[in-house]
């Protein structure tokens, strides 16, 4: 069985720091590279079921492409860390720029992408982010990439819905699994917020394809959010509960128990 | 030097991003290996994407086929970019990578009549290139020894290395022009074939006995 459609699954994040062209590298890829690797470890270690790579650091986002620098150093991160770490790994290239997700999975052999934007679109604090699955799906068989499963946020956090307020988060859901996504991502307004417990409910009755919550689970509250496939964790593993600080061990044990209850 | 030999036909300015996740990943698979200084070729022209992917993976210089002015190419016409790559290479805190330009390309012809002293001189001048390449018609084809010994002349103390058709047997004629040799060919009995270290070898005996003379 996939590990990935597995019930119960803690997926850790490793926010990887700033990198080239961002205003906030620190001329050292070296040391970006050691940091996921250690973190991917870490949370390897700990008990957590799979990561996921994201470059979070590099506020303020790009909206849809990054540049070839981009998409090199991930490829480079992602190579070692993928080399260090044998859970199931994920890709998510900030803002919405799932083509080089997608193609860095592929160059380094990661299991999945988080996609933004999949269906429908939205305002998010980058601007307007519209629908991807046709192309992706497409581009997708074209690099013979299909092992690499897509799992897609519904109704993301960090925006506005207005314009598709009409669409219930259950109906995204469902039309995000018509249009091919192995998964959906359920997430709470910002990064750290907490998601809806009705909402989760709506949406897993709504389709066949795991769901996993994408923010805001804490060791208190992830019982709340027992019918997810899965919870995403990052914010809450780190010092003071801040996405910024680095990992606490502590919390790391914390929500692997909390996971297992 | 890494170069997307394999993805013939080539792309003639930006190739895919899946192009450059897999480059980088090869190249830094490389640099983990070997300790030697690693170049990065994107074909046919995306200097950005070598400077992008040898800046992540650590790699020393990138080789850029047609960094300045406009040549008609097996893949039409390609303009330089080295106005883009010189920002970019700043942009992104690369400056530590080395840009080394082809003059007067393989597999190209100019749209102008130019002379090699103006072309040389603008690609080291005007669009600031690290270091030159001068190759012969094609890959594995010797280069002109004349056309060497002036790019040499105008380019002075700036590397010159040679891009194609250096063997065993013309090597220590071009030495006493030529800063470099970017091999390829000679050491493969084809394209497709792997590599023949006694090739490699011998080539490098036959530098370093030169050099003793």
């Amino acid at each position: 069985m996939n590990p990935l459609s597995s019930s119960k699954l803690l997926i850790g994040m490793v926010h990887v720091g700033a990198l080239p062209g961002t205003p906030r590298f620190e001329n050292n890829i070296e040391e970006v590279i050691e940091k996921a690797v250690m973190e991917g470890q870490a949370l390897q270690k700990s008990g957590f079921g799979a990561i996921i790579l994201e470059n979070m650091h590099d506020v303020p986002y790009l909206r849809t492409h990054v540049g070839p620098e981009i998409t090199a150093a991930m490829a480079v991160v992602s190579t070692e860390v993928r080399k260090a770490v044998s859970i199931p790994m994920g890709i998510q290239i900030l803002a919405g720029a799932n083509v080089a997700a997608l193609s860095v999975a592929q160059a380094v052999g990661a299991d999945f992408i988080r996609v933004e934007g999949f269906v429908f679109s939205h305002i998010a604090d980058e601007g307007l982010i519209e629908a991807c699955a046709g192309p992706l799906l497409r581009l997708r068989r074209e690099l013979g990439a299909e092992n690499i499963k897509i799992f897609a946020d519904i109704k993301k956090k960090h925006s506005s819905h207005a314009i598709t307020s009409d669409v219930s988060i259950a109906e995204t859901a469902h039309a995000a699994e018509f249009f091919g996504a192995d998964g959906v991502i359920v997430t709470g307004t910002a990064t750290g917020t907490t998601a809806s417990a009705q909402e989760l409910r709506e949406v897993k009755q709504s389709v066949r394809i795991p769901v996993w919550i994408g923010s805001g689970i804490t060791p208190n509250n992830l019982s709340q959010y027992q019918e997810a496939d899965g919870w995403i964790v990052g914010s809450s593993l780190k010092k003071d509960g801040l996405w910024n600080n680095p990992l606490d061990s502590s919390r790391l044990k914390e929500m692997v128990e909390a996971a297992a209850k | 030097m890494l170069e997307n030999y394999g993805d013939l036909p080539f792309t003639p300015d930006s190739v895919s991003e899946a192009t450059v996740a897999s480059l980088a990943t090869l190249a830094k698979e490389v640099k983990n290996r070997f300790k030697l200084p690693l170049g990065i070729n994107v074909l046919r022209n995306d200097g950005l994407s070598a400077m992008a992917i040898a800046h992540a993976a650590g790699a020393q210089f990138i080789r850029v086929n047609i960094l300045t002015g406009a040549r008609l190419t097996d893949q039409g016409i390609i303009s330089g970019k080295a106005h883009e790559i010189l920002r970019f290479r700043k942009k992104i805190g690369a400056t530590a990578v080395k840009i080394f330009a082809d003059i007067a390309v393989k597999y190209s012809s100019p749209l102008t009549a130019r002379t090699l002293k103006n072309e040389v001189e603008e690609t080291l001048h005007r669009s600031g290139a690290d270091g030159l390449i001068v190759s012969g018609e094609g890959t594995g084809k010797p280069v002109d020894i004349e056309r060497l010994k002036e790019v040499k002349k105008i380019a002075q103390k700036t590397e010159v290395w040679i891009g194609s058709g250096t063997t065993l047997e013309n090597i220590l004629e071009l030495t006493p022009y030529a800063d470099g040799f970017i091999v390829g060919s000679s050491f493969k009995s084809s394209l497709e074939a792997p590599i023949n270290s006694n090739r490699v070898r011998a080539l490098v005996k036959k530098v370093n006995s030169g050099a003793k003379q």
